[in-house]
């Protein structure tokens, strides 16, 4: 049996660990990727950034999983898919014949396609290549614009502030992370990043980038406004990267759809991670939810399937966990005003400890929690969520004390 | 494969004399303080105490969550270990832990990793609360038990 494993992040690494204990005879495992560093962590690239981190500290795996003598990696990028003759093409124009195929070709970043975008000092966090740009343009730079409001824009922001003085976040929405957080835990981040000298601005929208051969010089705004800047990071989001499995019976929408074996609509092809399109785990349908500890599952659960198992994958969940100058910060399930109608909403702000506590709660099961500042027993509520579990008395998620109790009360050692 | 490690608690054999956790927080950080000790000690309302730590899940969600490559299974003796060098400390795996039991700290996260093998806390315990041992032990030692329980009382609501 070959099999063909496209990509070599988490969801690779994953699946190659599930796969080599079980592999018998001739089989052997392929790794196509376009990646000159295998295996190293894109949720590490900020304190890459950050100098926090040396290059040969951003892996992930150790090294001796490739150096298995049944484990071949080639460097290319995969242009296409013929799923009849069970081949894949590569740029070069090679061919590779696979028994099964997983698909975990991850995404890349948004483009704005605006004018200027491809000046030099213009960025985006993604990948190695594009951290060791950043880091090195930072160095020579006394300016440094971020443009989103995301997780990754905050966190590249941070990482650029241990380098640069001056560093700016635009957001085009009124709030720092609109597409996960409510208002007051927007603002609870937004003020622990300018205490700490960065500047956020709400509102704004970019019209172009204008620079010379040395590199972008000005952000163009929509009001016609100028702002000068020395170097742009763009954290704008990501798209998968399924250009592959165009022309193929695979079945895509946002991403590659999947079944809960991370199969796509083509027999022994699967997919996993940022490019699988899966249900989530409560009545949201089906999404991409481009999270590490989700590529990891799917790896796993995508390889077992490929031997012959029958592991299922039991739904994604939005979730994210940050770190905002040493104070933590944890979003589970859906907290945002417009997602939480029709939920009874709990709430606590302890202004003294600069705590907040948030829970949704939809016929009596939790949907969507906040932990900022204190994020004792978030895994609690991850589960209770995970598993639709009845949750009686909501405001014991608000105070220590109560999850305290909560927790202990349920235990049956 | 080695065998699967398991914590096993008594909850009714816990008085919540924290010697548990000052062995721990002294080993682990050189000082006496239950705060940033790797077990806690839960207060169940007026029916006594646990200690609550680390239970080595067999298929540990932590494991999956770390993106630093921090947290691994021993190889002596396939414990869930966090290795604190490559910690970044981004709390994912708090944030998927159902038994609460890892901590942050001065920008990283911390677990029980059985003080690698000393078992600090076992040791210092005076009743025995706590135990390491064999998932087979484990299971054999809880049938007996309930067994005993549901003869006696025939039948209790904590029965499973």
């Amino acid at each position: 049996m070959v099999v063909v494993i496209i990509g070599s992040s988490i969801a690779c690494k994953s699946a190659l660990e599930t796969l080599l204990p079980e592999l018998s005879g001739d089989d052997r495992i392929i790794i196509v990727t376009k990646d000159i560093h295998l295996f190293y962590s894109r949720v590490m690239l900020p304190n890459y950034i950050a100098g926090e981190l040396g290059l040969e500290e951003m892996y992930f795996a150790p090294k001796d999983l490739l150096e298995d003598t049944r484990v071949n990696v080639i460097n290319g990028e995969v242009k296409s898919l013929d799923t009849l003759s069970r081949e894949i093409m590569l740029d070069d124009g090679n061919r590779i014949s696979y028994d099964k195929l997983l698909i975990t070709s991850g995404a890349s970043p948004a483009r704005m396609n605006m004018p200027g975008e491809d000046l030099n000092g213009v960025f985006c966090l993604r990948n190695l290549e594009g951290a060791q740009a950043i880091r090195n343009w930072a160095k020579k730079s006394g300016k440094c614009v971020v443009l989103g409001g995301g997780l990754v824009s905050l966190k590249a922001a941070m990482a650029v502030k241990s380098l640069i003085e001056d560093v700016s976040v635009l957001v085009s929405s009124s709030k720092v992370l609109s597409k996960i957080a409510d208002k007051t835990s927007a603002r609870w981040v937004y003020d622990i990043l300018v205490s700490n000298g960065i500047d956020v601005r709400f509102n704004v929208n970019i019209a172009a980038f204008e620079g010379d051969g040395s590199g972008v010089k000005n952000i163009v705004l929509k009001d016609g406004g100028r702002i000068d800047t020395d170097m742009v990071i763009i954290g704008k989001g990501v798209r998968p990267n399924m250009g592959l499995v165009d022309n193929t019976p695979i079945r895509t929408d946002k991403g590659i759809l999947v079944n809960p074996h991370m199969q796509t609509a083509v027999e022994d092809v699967y997919a996993a991670g940022d490019v699988a399109q899966v249900y989530g785990c409560g009545d949201e349908g089906s999404g991409l939810f481009t999270l590490w500890p989700d590529a990891a599952l799917q790896g796993r659960i995508a390889a077992a399937n490929m031997l012959g198992a029958d592991k299922r994958y039991t739904g994604g969940m939005g979730m994210n966990s940050a770190v905002f100058y040493g104070v933590p910060f944890i979003i589970l399930g859906n907290v945002r005003e417009r997602d939480t109608k029709g939920c009874e909403v709990y709430e606590r702000f302890d202004h003294g400890r600069k705590v907040f506590r948030k829970v949704a709660v939809k016929d009596g099961r939790l949907t969507g929690a906040v932990f900022a500042g204190d994020i004792n027993y978030a895994g609690m509520a991850y589960w209770d969520m995970r598993s639709g579990r009845k949750v009686e008395t909501p405001e014991k998620y608000l105070t220590s004390k109560g999850l305290n109790e909560l927790f202990s009360g349920r235990e049956k050692f | 494969m080695h065998k699967q490690i398991v914590i096993d608690i008594k909850k009714d054999r816990c008085t919540g004399c924290s010697l548990c956790q000052l062995a721990c927080s002294f080993e682990k950080e050189g000082k006496f303080a239950p705060g940033i000790s790797r077990i806690e000690l839960l207060d169940r309302d007026q029916k006594g105490f646990y200690p609550n730590m680390c239970r080595n899940c067999i298929e540990a969600p932590c494991l999956d969550a770390c993106p630093s490559g921090a947290i691994s299974k021993r190889q002596k003796d396939g414990y869930v270990v966090l290795d604190r060098d490559r910690c970044i400390g981004c709390n994912m795996c708090i944030m998927v832990c159902p038994f609460n039991a890892i901590g942050y700290d001065k920008n990283r996260n911390y677990k029980c990793d059985t003080c690698d093998g000393l078992e600090k806390c076992i040791k210092i315990c005076p009743f025995g609360a706590i135990g390491f041992g064999s998932a087979e032990r484990f299971n054999a030692d809880r049938r007996r038990n309930l067994a005993a329980q549901l003869t006696q009382k025939g039948g209790g609501k904590d029965g499973w």
